[in-house]
């Protein structure tokens, strides 16, 4: 926008923004998203935040009182980039609008001129879900009530009465397919709303990579919410068939019992993939003392569900969705979390972008060898199973010893590239396989540091 | 004995695992994530896990051959079933409800019995104050409406709906309840005609009023849990109203949703006279707390519509909402403190602080 535009525009106050004079600066707080901003304003400034009411264009404040031109100007930029104010016309615009409320929420994070744009893109998005139990049947009334318009839904099921308890169907429901079902629903809550509905079972990669053959590969993201026969499996096939074309996607948390899981978003080569989580979450795990006994096979079996926990896992994913749409940073990359509802705590836990993956990993080269090496032995430090044998070596558990120059032959294996690990496979016959993991973590996290450094 | 065993079964939520190297069983609760840890030999653990199978009495006869292993195993089954990891097979035709009624909730029971972790009487007498009591839902909103909902999705029958709006074209975007076939029509009548689809054996109350300083509560005499999802007037003002209300009448307890405009993502709070502060403590508490916070008036003058909200952000308000009338149908002990939080939308993180009774307080002071 020119300097001539802004001057004609008659800014106002967003409504869902407080004003809250303090004795020595103003805050400014979004109601919407509970975020403050505070700022040292002079006199000068009050005056014209006091003014804001959309009766006047800006050139005719500044005449009128006789401020700094430049100087409001500037700070016009900072309030509007801030998502305090909007022009008047966009405020009647909101007033009758249908979608008035993802709007005005959308207000928060861009700055008003941006809002509509950010909300088309929203709308087009086109939504892929496996899986319409009590998690992802949910989750497609959510996106269909943020004005989201694209629907494609995967489910081999049909509506059940024991689904009634937790699910969004109803009685007329049973005995439809979950994916009628769910389109009827989509459909009465906006008649512009497109389905596709595959009634499959999905069991392998290749039945994802041929539905999404079919759609345009922008604006698009698989939820996958199914869990047959278990989750990860299933994950593993959606992140098969997303991670090759490049295709954000998110392992919908599921809940059991007291805690509802919180699952992580993916955006292929940009954050820690399903693989990438799997590994570290395996590593992490071994010091269980479970690991010594073998886990009995049982017969399927029905896990206790209720819709409080199933709804309130679908609204992180339909969180993240909306974030992804409107170019609002997601809250679950590289990360994976857990509400506990006995003591209403969240957790979470982060996870790194393994520059060894196999599925996602670019060139991690190393240029300066002796660089690397020396945050890899401080780094060693830090792990608990190695101890660090002056500048030359490292022993893992206390009985098995990695020289330096051992070390130096595997990253030439590598071609000083760590995302070659899993391809050379660094295995020196003396390390176990947990000791292999931590070496590969090691240099992973050497890696890190060396790149920031 | 014999006939008493051979009806028990593992129970859905538990996982087994056996060390092999030094003969021992872990039983894991996926609820608590508790362990039971027994020393047995591992044929008496693959027939644990048999027990609900077609091919049982083949293993048994299998492995079991001496009348001493036999009351041995018995003696184990004993022990697994006092430590409720067996149950018996029919437990949930041993509840005593409807039958109906048992099928729309048998994954809720299963739900209990792992939460309750203890044998299928508790669920019962858990289930039966939740089918027994009567609530009363002033305000079907956004947050109202899905709360009512997913009361009717564990359980509860008995129900009041109270409001005194009609449906417009925002209340259907906002809503999950309305649909455009609903626009015109009273919000208790559309939301009696919902429910209804989801269970038609909820017995629905309706009364069409707004609640006022001068309005006369008796309409709730008779229900035992009043929640509180109206935005107009004030909530703090209603909320006051009824506090004061059911600390006069006794036995009653308020729950006031979160989740109202301004204010999107806030979790509510249960009141139960004596033990958690009423609305007079907090709104003496906030009145305190918010005294140097005090927003300027706003130059937009009409500020109906100008909230931002997320559907995601009412249902998250109302499932915490549901989880917490749960949580106390499940343990009153659990409630003796009261606070509030908010589900904060960049983090996901759940900010939240206690509130204590205040001591001066006038109205609920007295009560033990």
């Amino acid at each position: 926008m020119s300097i001539l535009q802004k001057l004609e525009i008659r800014y106002v106050i967003r409504g869902s923004v407080s004003i809250i004079p303090h004795d020595k600066y103003i805050e400014f707080f979004k109601s919407n998203t509970r975020v403050s901003k505070k700022i040292f304003v002079n006199n000068e400034l009050k005056k014209f935040i006091s003014l804001l009411d959309g009766k006047f264009t800006l050139r005719e404040l500044i005449d009128i009182h006789m401020f700094n031109e430049k100087f409001i100007l500037n700070f016009v930029e900072f309030l509007e980039s801030n998502c305090i104010i909007q022009s008047i016309d966009f405020s009647n615009i909101l007033e009758n609008h249908p979608w008035n409320h993802v709007l005005n929420f959308i207000g928060d994070y861009h700055p008003f001129y941006e809002v509509m744009t950010k909300f088309n893109k929203l709308q087009n998005a086109r939504i892929v879900i496996i899986g319409l139990g009590a998690v992802g049947s949910w989750i497609a009334i959510q996106l269909a009530k943020s004005g989201i318009k694209n629907f494609v839904v995967i489910d081999n099921d049909k509506v059940e009465e024991s689904n009634l308890n937790r699910s969004c169907f109803s009685y007329k429901d049973i005995s439809k397919y979950k994916t009628d079902a769910v389109a009827e629903l989509l459909v009465n809550i906006n008649s512009s709303i497109t389905i596709q509905k595959y009634n499959l079972s999905i069991t392998n990669t290749e039945q994802i990579n041929q539905i999404l053959d079919k759609i345009p590969s922008t604006n698009l993201i698989v939820i996958n919410c199914a869990d047959y026969p278990n989750v990860d499996v299933m994950a593993g096939f959606v992140h098969t068939s997303c991670i090759k074309k490049q295709i954000p996607y998110i392992i919908s948390g599921g809940y059991n019992l007291h805690l509802t899981l919180i699952g992580p978003t993916i955006i292929p080569f940009k954050s820690a993939c399903f693989k990438c989580i799997q590994k570290q979450l395996n590593y992490n795990d071994q010091i269980d003392d479970l690991i010594k006994s073998k886990k009995f096979e049982q017969s399927q079996r029905n896990i206790g569900n209720i819709a409080p926990l199933a709804i309130i896992s679908s609204t992180f994913t339909v969180n993240e969705t909306i974030k992804l749409f409107t170019d609002i940073s997601p809250t679950m990359i590289n990360r994976r979390g857990s509400i506990n509802f006995f003591n209403e705590e969240v957790s979470y836990q982060d996870f790194l972008k393994m520059p060894t993956c196999e599925d996602c990993s670019e060139d991690c080269s190393i240029d300066n060898i002796d660089k690397f090496l020396e945050i890899f032995f401080n780094e060693s430090e830090t792990v608990k199973s190695l101890k660090r044998i002056d500048n030359n070596s490292i022993v893992f558990d206390n009985s098995v010893l990695l020289l330096k120059k051992e070390i130096i032959q595997d990253l030439c294996n590598m071609n000083n590239d760590i995302s070659n690990f899993n391809k050379i496979k660094c295995t020196n016959k003396d390390l176990s396989l947990q000791n292999q993991q931590t070496y590969e973590f090691l240099m992973c996290d050497s890696f890190y540091k060396y790149t920031k450094a | 004995m014999n006939d008493f065993y051979n009806n028990l079964k593992l129970r859905d939520g538990i996982d087994i695992y056996y060390n092999d190297e030094e003969s021992f069983v872990t039983f894991v609760f996926l609820a608590s994530r508790k362990r039971l840890k027994v020393k047995v030999i591992h044929y008496f653990v693959l027939l644990i896990s048999k027990l609900d199978n077609d091919d049982y009495l083949d293993c048994f006869n299998k492995y079991i051959v001496t009348e001493e292993n036999k009351l041995k195993f018995f003696i184990f089954l004993k022990y697994l079933y006092k430590n409720n990891v067996l149950i018996e097979k029919e437990w949930i035709d041993l509840l005593k409800f409807d039958k109906e009624y048992k099928l729309f909730l048998d994954r809720h029971f299963k739900y209990l019995l792992d939460i309750t972790a203890n044998g299928y009487k508790e669920v019962q007498s858990v289930q039966q104050k939740i089918h027994d009591a009567n609530v009363a839902i002033i305000g079907l909103g956004a947050v109202g409406g899905v709360l009512l909902q997913e009361l009717v999705m564990m359980g509860f029958k008995n129900f009041i709906l109270v409001d005194h709006g009609i449906i417009d074209a925002q209340d259907v975007s906002r809503n999950f309840i309305f649909t455009q076939k609903n626009i015109g029509k009273r919000k208790i009548d559309a939301c009696e005609e919902y429910i209804h689809t989801i269970n038609p054996f909820v017995n629905i109350k309706k009364h069409f009023v707004s609640i006022n300083t001068d309005t006369n509560l008796n309409f709730l005499d008779n229900f035992e849990l009043i929640i509180n999802s109206a935005n107009r007037p004030y909530i703090g003002y209603t909320s006051i109203k009824l506090s004061r209300y059911i600390i006069e009448k006794k036995n009653k307890m308020l729950f006031v949703c979160g989740g109202f405009d301004a204010h999107l993502a806030s979790l509510g709070e249960l009141i139960i006279p004596g033990k958690t502060p009423c609305a007079d403590c907090y709104t003496n508490y906030f009145s305190t707390a918010l005294k140097d916070w005090k927003p300027i008036k706003h130059p937009v003058e009409n500020r109906e519509n100008v909230f931002g909200g997320l559907a995601s952000l009412n249902l998250f308000s109302a499932s915490f909402g549901a989880m917490k009338i749960l949580k106390y149908y499940l343990n009153e002990e659990l409630y003796n403190f009261g606070g509030r939080g908010e589900f904060l939308f960049d983090s996901y993180q759940i900010d939240k602080f206690n509130v204590n009774k205040d001591p001066n307080c006038q109205y609920c002071k007295n009560l033990r």
